[in-house]
């Protein structure tokens, strides 16, 4: 352990594993064929809901069955969104080969970003106290699931990871800014690796709530009249460069940088200066790596191609004019992932920029919310 | 990576002891109980019914552009913190808005009431059957963004959701930011309310006290619950220098660990290495410290495995250590951020807040924790100890300016 010196250049970090639990698949192989092929994951909605879902197709993942991947032991107590982190956290160290021992697991960490936790389990647990004549009947093993960082907890407790664990709550922004700072911990020393992404879990407190909400502030960027909410999990594994080449790993892409910034001040009308904040910061972070537009395969973005004077579509023209990279989409594959959206679309530009006969080296990965935040990381696929 | 050094310039408390650092501050130094019977939630069936609510908070008075109705309690809890820690700096709500000045706000639980409202509503009418516009304000990261909107703000906004752990995060956050040269300044800190689904829970683990919280206290029974919002300001040593304000405290470094044991019972080892970690960041060695702003929640438990930590870090001779839950109760995400400030205070104004409701010291804890009476003392470095749920252990360093300093 040492503290960041003021003689050393700043780490680089790589990534070396994606675990994706998606209504395309299961693991980064399955889920790059499933995405690359436009598979689609929006099926009529699965499960009997009283009173049924407002929406009639969702990305559900139907066929997860978490004994199966956490073994039935200690998992009776766990919610869905804790079994599809801990899965898709296991996938990735799998997928990255990196074996988590006593003398390295202090140096191993987690970042989760979850906008609302499991809004299932937190509401069942609110629900039991008042329904019960004594209100603190409720059930003590269910308490955990109701903070926030339970998923994180919980990952660390499966794969014994005792380095920095953090859970960050950004809305929409939730997956791409736990990726960020999961970056920004290892550049400091903080860490040498970190699994990092989103989960989201779909329920009908969830479906419910944003339709209540009117599906503008959270799973924002379906619209009113067809939402298509998704779930799933998508985690990276983020490491030191030079220790993922140490170790003779395949660096899938390095993380090059994430910037944020809000611009929701002005009430309505903020598209613009969004955008314009948006692309401010996109060219600030291709400027600090000298990339320049022509160099950028694609774009992931958060929003679905629908919204043509969306956030990220004005960002596009600013940036790039109509030398437009690749606009990746996976949410009209996968549905509003929301917390987890940011985390899937870095691992489909992942998957773009991985693809046989893929000419550009670079990527760009934003979210913008509707609340006027912004934020947006860039890759480079690996040697 | 070359680091600059960031400084507290500004603190804004809203806390049931006490609304303001002056009011706060003087809480503090005559051991104020915030204590009181809970009226914002229904507590019939309830055997026990105390804990550390805020009364007389006008959110009218202090939020500006928002509609104060449109959001959360917990969000104009930190927006009143937040206008209170920029006037603290003096700096002009004028000069912040449209600045890149960022805000990063620890929370365990959100805007929990509006999912309380939920809850309600769909016991009643069916998830189906009633209005709920309100959800749109209920996802935790509404907080950090209501602050940057009412403030008119433009950097970067960020949630911590690390349970009871979450101020020291989203303060060590901002240090990031502000030393790394990525942000000019940010409002820090966090904010939660007081909520039925955190006192039933704490409840059934059978850690609530009946009456009063003993943090360390032989018979100590248990934590309350409590709410509040604990927001600094945080700026680059040379900026604050420059525009002679007022430096509270430096922000010397912080430690972050997660046990990777058990989601609620902590565990000593995980909580030596967070320590060990921020003392090692903060370049200091464990003499250094003079003085621990205990997590003392006042349960059996934590108590214990904390004061093993501390004995286990300090080698035996470990410095005065208090416990402001003693006084206000266990306000979750805004706990450590409130105890920040409290460091500060420790650091600027040279006392030690005390432990209060110190009836029988607990031999088994064997420390010093200024029991009942605040003490006079110079605080060179102020160490701020936070755990929570999911094994999350975030220390924070204080230290005086002037001391960090010379030290260079």
């Amino acid at each position: 352990m040492g503290g960041p010196s003021a003689l050393s250049p700043p780490r680089r970090v790589a990534v070396t594993g994606c675990g994706v639990v998606s209504p395309i698949g299961i693991g980064r192989e399955e889920f790059a064929r499933a995405f690359l092929e436009g598979k689609a994951g929006l099926r009529p909605v699965a499960g009997d809901y009283s009173p049924p879902l407002p929406c009639a197709r969702a990305g559900q993942v139907v066929d997860f069955d978490a004994t199966r991947w956490l073994g039935k032991k200690g998992t009776r107590f766990l919610d869905r969104s804790t079994t599809l982190a801990v899965t898709a956290a296991g996938l990735a160290l799998k997928d990255g080969g990196l074996a988590v021992e006593e003398a390295n697991s202090p140096r191993v960490g987690v970042v989760l970003g979850t906008a609302m936790g499991s809004l299932k389990s937190i509401s069942d647990f609110g629900r039991e106290t008042l329904l019960y004549e004594r209100p603190f009947l409720v059930n003590p093993m269910l308490f955990p699931n109701t903070v926030l960082n339970s998923a994180a907890g919980q990952v660390a407790i499966w794969l014994k990871l005792r380095g920095v664990n953090t859970t960050v709550s950004n809305g929409q922004l939730s997956g791409l800014t736990a990726v960020s700072y999961a970056g920004r911990a290892i550049a400091l020393e903080y860490a040498d690796a970190i699994l990092a992404g989103g989960v989201e879990e779909l329920s009908a407190q969830l479906v419910w709530g944003a339709h209540h909400a009117g599906n503008r502030e959270f799973l924002e960027s379906a619209r009113e009249e067809d939402v298509y909410p998704g779930e799933g999990a998508s985690i990276l594994l983020l490491e030191e460069l030079q220790a993922a080449r140490d170790r003779a790993r395949p660096v899938i892409a390095e993380l090059l940088g994430c910037e944020s910034g809000f611009y929701g001040r002005t009430r309505g009308g903020g598209v613009t200066a969004q955008a314009q904040g948006l692309a401010a910061w996109l060219n600030r972070l291709m400027r600090a790596r000298d990339v320049a537009p022509e160099e950028v395969g694609a774009l992931s973005a958060s929003c679905g191609p629908e919204a043509a004077d969306s956030v990220e579509s004005l960002a596009m023209d600013i940036v790039f004019g109509d030398r437009r990279p690749a606009r990746l989409d996976v949410k009209s594959l996968i549905g509003e992932c929301y917390s987890a959206a940011g985390a899937f679309q870095c691992t489909a530009l992942l998957a773009y920029l991985g693809r046989p006969g893929c000419a550009q080296r670079y990527g760009l990965v934003t979210s913008a919310g509707k609340d006027g935040a912004v934020a947006c990381a860039l890759f480079k696929r690996g040697d | 990576m070359r680091r600059h050094r960031v400084v507290i310039t500004g603190l804004g408390v809203v806390s049931s002891i006490g609304i303001g650092v002056r009011a706060f501050c003087e809480a503090l130094r005559t051991g104020k109980s915030g204590i009181t019977e809970i009226t914002s939630f229904d507590t019939r069936g309830f055997p026990f019914r105390r804990g550390g609510e805020i009364r007389g908070f006008d959110p009218q008075h202090w939020i500006r552009r928002l509609d104060p109705t449109s959001i959360g309690k917990t969000s104009q809890l930190a927006i009143a913190a937040s206008r209170l820690a920029l006037d603290d700096a003096r700096i002009d709500p004028a000069d912040a808005e449209g600045s890149r000045c960022g805000v990063s706000v620890g929370t365990t639980d959100g805007e929990t009431l509006l999912i309380e409202r939920f809850n309600e509503d769909w016991v009643r009418h069916g998830l189906d059957g009633f209005r709920g516009r309100y959800m749109a304000e209920a996802p935790a990261g509404r907080i950090s963004v209501n602050v940057a909107r009412d403030l008119g703000l433009e950097g970067e906004v960020n949630t911590f959701a690390t349970a009871c752990a979450a101020g020291n995060y989203a303060i060590g956050h901002a240090y990031d930011l502000v030393s790394t040269g990525e942000a000019p300044f940010m409002l820090c800190g966090g904010a939660d309310s007081l909520s039925r689904k955190t006192f039933a829970g704490f409840f059934r683990l059978n850690a609530v006290a009946p009456l009063v919280c003993q943090p360390f206290d032989r018979n100590r029974q248990g934590l309350l619950t409590g709410e509040g919002a604990g927001m600094l300001l945080l700026e680059r040593r040379e900026c604050a220098l420059l525009r002679r304000a007022r430096v509270y405290a430096e922000i010397l470094g912080y430690g972050l660990s997660c046990d990777g044991v058990h989601m609620t019972s902590p565990d000593r080892d995980s909580i030596v290495t967070a320590m060990q970690r921020a003392i090692h960041q903060a370049g200091l060695r464990p003499a250094d410290v003079s003085y621990v702003c205990a997590h003392g929640t006042g349960t059996r438990l934590n108590d214990l495995t904390e004061a093993a930590a501390i004995h286990q870090v300090f080698a035996g001779s470990p410095p005065p250590v208090s416990s402001v839950k003693s006084m206000i109760g266990h306000t979750m995400g805004a706990a450590s951020a409130i105890a920040a400030s409290a460091c500060a205070l420790a650091i600027y104004e040279g006392f030690l807040p005390p432990t209060i409701n110190s009836v029988e010291p607990d031999p088994e804890c064997a420390l010093d924790c200024v029991p009942n009476r605040a003490r006079d003392a110079e605080v060179n470095v102020a160490q701020n100890n936070a755990f929570a749920f999911g094994g999350n252990n975030a220390i924070l360093m204080l230290g005086r300016e002037e001391w960090a300093a010379r030290r260079l």
